[in-house]
């Protein structure tokens, strides 16, 4: 019954989203939900710009940060994500005025509790990228990658 | 705790015979003598099974709203516009705060007979009918548990977790026993999309109770119902009360100690901490 959720094998790396085939390194799977004003727009620019950064990241684009519920986040985990990043519009520029505020909030609530139950600070991330950053979207998608790859593969069942 | 219950069957008295209320929620005698249970006094005549001794531990709150709650969303006939009285132990007082501001009912709709133990909470009591010791042990005591675990490597805090919480038989106790789990439908048992799964799987049943603490983040009131209720004897006081430190620590707000403070996940600050954001 445990297995249903999260296909593991007994070195536990091959999860059901990873895809990890046999003989392959594991590489980390980093779930990615961002704003669709900023952070989206960011993401493309550093992909029209052609600017390089780890192909690890699966992006999810939504309407604004606060429409990023927790349980989106949890969920991704519980499929097999091994790290979740959350990006949204800096504050002040929010297409609908406070969304990133309260995304904010409910974001550090959410590690507080996720870090007491015992997930890795470092696997879920949030970032705040504006349309013209694509140079940091790259930076913040290595920076993650990098800290999620050091932590190894997610093992929550 | 025998004067307070003769106290809380005179105001009772008083206040069905003139009329006042439409009902009194208080505790009587359950099914053996150590232990009690919520009763609904419509009847100058019921007064007498009122009581309160150290067993009356339930949050009554949890009476006054949802489906089945004493107060309905549209009250139609007269009697339903009466104030119900309710008897207040100070972590149900601070549930009816919490409530109000979540425009559950108003003031007005309620005669509080408070219990006290000098700690605070955002509302004036319309009458006080007794006094006990404040409990600050049991806080104390889960706040070195949470420093415990704070302590531990992260595998070790889901180590401990996963034992816990792998023991859940998924009865949704917990959320019938919560004042602040009133919704209509609630999302554990929604199939489409399902969010959570219904079989009692360690990973579901992690599922379950992150979306049980977090909803209840900034509202909590720290009553402890939902770990007495609990069958399977699973913390979740550890877990409410870790959220509710850290509402503390992050946004200076303790649920229904203020009557006029907005809940922190419903505004912002533009100097919120920015810190843990790349």
């Amino acid at each position: 019954m445990e297995g249903m959720n999260n296909v593991s094998d007994e070195t536990g790396t091959a999860t059901k989203g990873a895809q990890v085939t046999e003989g392959k390194q594991w590489e980390p799977n980093i779930v990615a939900f961002l704003c669709r004003w900023c952070s989206y727009a960011g993401a493309d620019l550093a992909g029209g710009s052609r600017i390089k950064y780890p192909p690890n990241v699966r992006i999810i684009r939504l309407p604004c940060s606060a429409r990023i519920d927790p349980k989106l986040v949890w969920r991704a985990l519980e499929q097999g994500a091994d790290g979740v990043l959350v990006s949204g519009c800096h504050p002040g520029d929010c297409h609908y005025t406070s969304g990133n505020m309260y995304a904010r909030r409910r974001m550090q609530m959410f590690y507080e509790l996720l870090t007491f139950l015992g997930v890795e600070p470092g696997r879920i991330q949030m970032s705040w990228v504006s349309a013209s950053e694509g140079q940091k979207w790259a930076q913040v998608v290595s920076s993650v990658t990098e800290d999620v790859r050091k932590l190894g593969p997610a093992k929550f069942v | 705790m025998e004067e307070i219950t003769k106290k809380i069957q005179d105001e009772a008295r008083k206040l069905l015979t003139e009329g006042r209320v439409r009902a009194v929620v208080g505790y009587r005698r359950g099914w053996s003598s150590e232990v009690a249970t919520p009763c609904f006094v419509t009847t100058e005549g019921g007064t007498d099974r009122l009581l309160y001794d150290a067993s009356c531990r339930h949050n009554l709150a949890k009476y006054l709203v949802g489906r089945e709650g004493l107060f309905k969303f549209a009250p139609t006939e007269e009697e339903e516009n009466l104030p119900v009285a309710i008897v207040a132990r100070p972590e149900t007082q601070r549930t009816l705060v919490a409530m109000i501001k979540e425009k559950r009912f108003v003031r007005s709709d309620l005669i509080v007979l408070a219990i006290n133990d000098g700690s605070q909470a955002g509302l004036e009591p319309d009458m006080e009918v007794g006094r006990i010791e404040a409990d600050n042990k049991g806080r104390e005591e889960l706040q070195a548990k949470i420093e415990a675990l704070d302590a531990m490597e992260p595998s070790e805090r889901w180590e401990f977790w996963k034992e816990e919480l792998s023991k859940c038989i998924r009865c949704y106790a917990c959320r019938q026993v919560c004042p602040f789990c009133y919704c209509e439908r609630c999302i554990a048992d929604e199939n489409q999309p399902q969010w959570i799964k219904k079989a009692p799987t360690t990973l579901s049943n992690v599922s379950w109770n992150i979306v049980r603490a977090y909803h209840l983040t900034g509202r909590c009131t720290e009553c402890g119902e939902c770990e007495r209720a609990c069958p399977m004897d699973i913390p979740l006081s550890l877990l409410n009360t870790k959220l509710a430190m850290s509402v503390e620590d992050a946004f200076g707000y303790r649920a229904g100690i203020d009557a006029e403070a907005l809940p922190p996940m419903f505004e912002f600050r533009e100097d919120d901490n920015d810190e843990f954001i790349l």
